[in-house]
């Protein structure tokens, strides 16, 4: 989307047109006021007028003569960092099927650069090696020494790069920096710990890291969010990492809520157990979070039957829409039964969600909200059905309604 | 004579002092929003991107799109909706009382049924005649109702809205394939956002594939061609400046996206103003603040929206008429913010700036300048401080647009070639060489015309996106008026 480069000279640039617009702004306010009181007279005013449009126009020129070059320059520079880049990916993969000798020393730029994006783009062992190659060639130790300390920008760019290198040995670079102050950046470390995370292939490694991870996610205090992003970002490593944000010692409601949001969205059945527990939690999105994990993994043992039904009638109408979705998974005639009662709810976006569950429960709940349409005393009630159906099988339709 | 020579010295110092204190309020504003761009265009990287598209954790959107008599432009807006890249939305088209050819266009275009539809009639608005849904794109639904504005066209389109973010658009704007993508992270980001909005740029001139602008070319009007100074410098420098400042109060009518609930909440677009979007976000922080609800309003320069500008001076006018009075409705119907600690920096700071720099400003400008003038006449003032003056104000403006020229050439989309680059930069030195001070009385004007053209849109003159002949066709040019 945006030039990665030139922006903070662009910035320092631009300090020094302000510099040079606001000096002679201020004497000339000054003198103004000065003038009012009868302390200045015409010609002074002319002349520091006279000194600001100097300044101003020289801050123009400045200005313009950047914005001009600029243009020309990073077309140019594009076109030649792009056959660079073209010619080192072109020797990478030589190097990688034995044909050439990779090179000595440190890498340029673009070489990295390259090399990111093969590690990106390929897979099994030829990514390993890239990633070798990374290491080698001390890449990975510049990257992460740049991610620790220094400007903002400077930082991002290299956590980026780490994020796409995706490398073990710099997952603890990466843990350490979400326990930044600065939030740009405990973001930005999360996510690319996540990412490397996902390549952690050692299952001891990987639980430690991920209890690191968990750790530093809770303790920073990130967003619902940016916690569920980690959660899907960490791949197969999910597993791990939702399992050390459960178990830590009372973790942060948000943290529980975006660790039972993976669970559902990743279909961890192995969660299913410990999911049907926080259907009863005092946290009220916490227990939509639980309802909605138990609506996408299809899992409902018989004991939280009563949860999800008493969910049903629940005062808030969030709770009551997941708990509308997870009441398929009731035995079949009970849910119809509580179904076809939440289509009288007088929340529209309940009875919506009544309507879309019936539809999901086959022809029995398909003939439910035929029989709703024709005969239900609420007319909202029959209006909901007859949207579902037309939604979901319009063909039916014109049976059902007639 | 001295009475008179003692009042216009006193104006033309008020009036100076209000250019300075203005002129570097644009500065630090424009150099915040330098910060913002460099910062927010490294915090997301597009592998990133791509596994959280996979993943799946974006929140589903409902893109509202109102339209009246909108036949030149409606069915290459659309598609470009349609094929945007998000994991789950719908795309809500409301003709709102249309007497020219946009349902047909619609109907012919997408292949659209008549189908009966309920919904939850959140908020009142004047009846819906019609629901039909697209049989090519099945999250397609063009509802067609009885005319009553474009914010009643608005509020008919949330209530027929499934998804918890809405994303109100003009119909004669297309998006970027990934800007939804991109202004839905910042809900991801931070729980407490409830409105984000993004940037608009000018389309004219440009030519388009698949719904998307490809080859970016400048228009071949100056009047479309400073309008492309006009929108970087209010974009990229100004409202990008206000989301540091943590008090952005306007979210473009052309792009934004919204939780829906927060929208629900407050009522809805107010249809008693034209400007309908700046009144959404002072509701919105003003309802959230009166209820204790942590909430913030953002501006994001990733997600682009671009828009159809008029490409001629009548039309121009009637839009920047429009805006002002817009402005000038809702700074008074939330005239309780004004000076109101209640309301934090946006009520100490960002209300009063806009009553007296954006509200006002025209005024002061046109009666600044006229005394300058008048104070020339009768010797008052002489005359080299008076040419003085008006090269340092045409010079400070100039500035300001060379900024806003230097972040557009940050963009990987950018006007590339060098002809296309030289017109940016006569057009950033033009702009205040009597096109910004026409606008400025039309501005002036409309501080006056609130009450006599309430609710007046004016006729706007549009060359249209382009004329399609089918869903399918695939370049197309954008026409200029010439």
């Amino acid at each position: 989307m945006w030039r990665r480069y030139g922006d903070v000279t662009f910035a320092a640039v631009f300090a020094v047109v302000v510099s040079l617009e606001a000096v002679p702004l201020g004497f000339l306010t000054w003198t103004l006021a000065s003038r009012l009181v009868g302390g200045s007279d015409g010609a002074r005013l002319a002349t520091i007028l006279l000194g600001a449009v100097g300044s101003t126009a020289a801050a123009l020129v400045l200005l313009t003569t950047y914005v001009l070059t600029y243009q020309h320059v990073s077309t140019r520079h594009e076109r030649v960092q792009g056959e660079r880049r073209r010619a080192w990916v072109a020797r990478w993969l030589r190097v990688l099927d034995g044909s050439d000798v990779a090179p000595v020393g440190t890498l340029k730029p673009e070489a990295v650069d390259a090399l990111l994006a093969l590690r990106e783009t390929l897979r099994g062992s030829d990514s390993s090696r890239v990633a070798e190659l990374l290491e080698r060639h001390g890449a990975v130790v510049t990257l992460e020494r740049t991610a620790g300390h220094g400007r903002t920008r400077r930082r991002l760019d290299a956590i980026v790069a780490l994020s796409n290198a995706r490398i073990s040995s710099s997952f603890p670079t990466l843990v350490t920096g979400v326990a930044d102050t600065n939030q740009i950046i405990s973001v930005a470390s999360a996510r690319a710990a996540a990412r490397t995370l996902a390549r952690i292939e050692d299952l001891f490694d990987r639980d430690r890291a991920s209890a690191a991870l968990a750790r530093a996610v809770d303790a920073a205090q990130l967003p619902y969010g940016i916690v569920e992003e980690v959660v899907v970002l960490a791949e197969d490593a999910a597993q791990s990492l939702i399992h050390a944000l459960l178990i830590r010692d009372r973790p942060r409601t948000s943290t529980v809520r975006a660790a039972i949001d993976g669970i559902g969205r990743l279909q961890l059945l192995v969660f299913a157990e410990e999911v049907v527990r926080f259907l009863s939690d005092p946290d009220v999105e916490v227990r939509a979070a639980a309802l909605r994990a138990v609506g996408r993994l299809g899992f409902l043992p018989q004991a939280a039957h009563g949860v999800v039904i008493a969910a049903l009638t629940d005062d808030v109408d969030f709770i009551r829409i997941h708990a509308a979705a997870a009441a398929r998974l009731l035995p079949r005639p009970q849910a119809l039964a509580f179904l076809n009662e939440r289509l009288g709810d007088r929340s529209w976006w309940v009875r919506r969600a009544a309507a879309d569950t019936l539809v999901t429960l086959g022809p029995a709940g398909l003939a439910e909200l035929g029989r709703v349409v024709r005969a239900h005393p609420d007319r909202f009630a029959r209006d909901i059905a007859e949207q579902a159906l037309r939604d979901h099988v319009p063909t039916l339709v014109q049976a059902v309604v007639g | 004579m001295s009475v008179l020579a003692t009042l216009l010295t006193a104006f033309e110092v008020f009036a100076i002092v209000y250019f300075a204190v203005l002129s570097l309020l644009y500065s630090a504003f424009a150099f915040i929003g330098l910060r913002t761009v460099i910062l927010e265009s490294r915090q997301t990287s597009d592998t990133e991107l791509r596994d959280l598209l996979e993943g799946d954790v974006f929140k589903p959107v409902s893109i509202l799109v109102p339209a009246f008599n909108e036949e030149s432009s409606i069915v290459a807006s659309v598609l470009s909706f349609v094929r945007l890249h998000y994991p789950k939305f719908e795309v809500i088209v409301v003709s709102d009382g249309s007497t020219d050819g946009t349902m047909e266009q619609l109907i012919e275009a997408f292949a659209l049924v008549e189908e009966p539809r309920v919904w939850a009639r959140a908020i009142p608005t004047a009846p819906v005649i019609r629901v039909m849904r697209s049989l090519r794109h099945p999250g397609l639904v063009v509802v067609e109702k009885e005319n009553g504005g474009k914010s009643d066209a608005l509020n008919a389109a949330i209530n027929i809205a499934r998804y918890p973010l809405i994303a109100p658009v003009d119909s004669d704007s297309l998006l970027d394939a990934q800007a939804i993508l991109r202004a839905s992270r910042n809900f991801v980001k931070d729980d407490s956002v409830i409105a984000v909005g993004g940037t608009v740029r000018p389309l004219n001139g440009a030519t388009i594939t698949d719904g998307r602008p490809t080859n970016l070319r400048m228009p071949r009007t100056w009047i479309e061609r400073l309008q492309v100074i006009e929108y970087a410098r209010a974009f990229f420098l100004g409202r990008a400046g206000w989301t540091r400042f943590g008090a952005l109060l306007i979210v473009s009518g052309a792009f934004g996206l919204f939780r829906r609930d927060a929208v629900v909440r407050v009522g809805g677009f107010w249809t008693g103003t034209v400007g309908e979007d700046m009144e959404l976000v002072m509701r919105l922080h003003k309802e959230h603040v009166k209820q204790g609800l942590p909430h913030r309003i953002v501006f994001s320069p990733d997600p682009i929206c671009w828009t159809e500008v008029p490409s001629d001076l009548g039309t121009l006018r009637r839009q920047r008429n429009r805006w002002h009075r817009g402005l000038w409705t809702n700074l008074w119907r939330h005239r309780d913010m004004l000076l109101n600690p209640r309301y934090g920096r946006l009520g100490l700071f960002a209300v009063p700036y806009f009553w007296l720099f954006e509200g006002l400003g025209p005024v002061i400008e046109v009666l600044g300048f006229g005394s300058l003038v008048v104070s020339a006449a009768f010797g008052v003032l002489d005359l080299n401080v008076f040419w003085l003056f008006l090269c340092l104000a045409v010079l400070h403006g100039m500035v300001l647009s060379q900024v806003a020229a230097g972040v557009e050439a940050m963009l990987l989309q950018r006007y590339s070639s060098s002809i296309d680059r030289l017109i940016l930069f006569a057009a950033s030195l033009a702009e205040f060489l009597g096109f910004h001070q026409i606008l400025a009385v039309e501005r002036f004007l409309a501080s006056f015309q609130g009450r006599r053209k309430r609710g007046h849109w004016g006729t706007m003159r549009r060359t249209g996106i382009s004329s399609v002949e089918s869903p399918t066709a695939s370049h197309v040019a954008v026409p200029n008026n010439r």
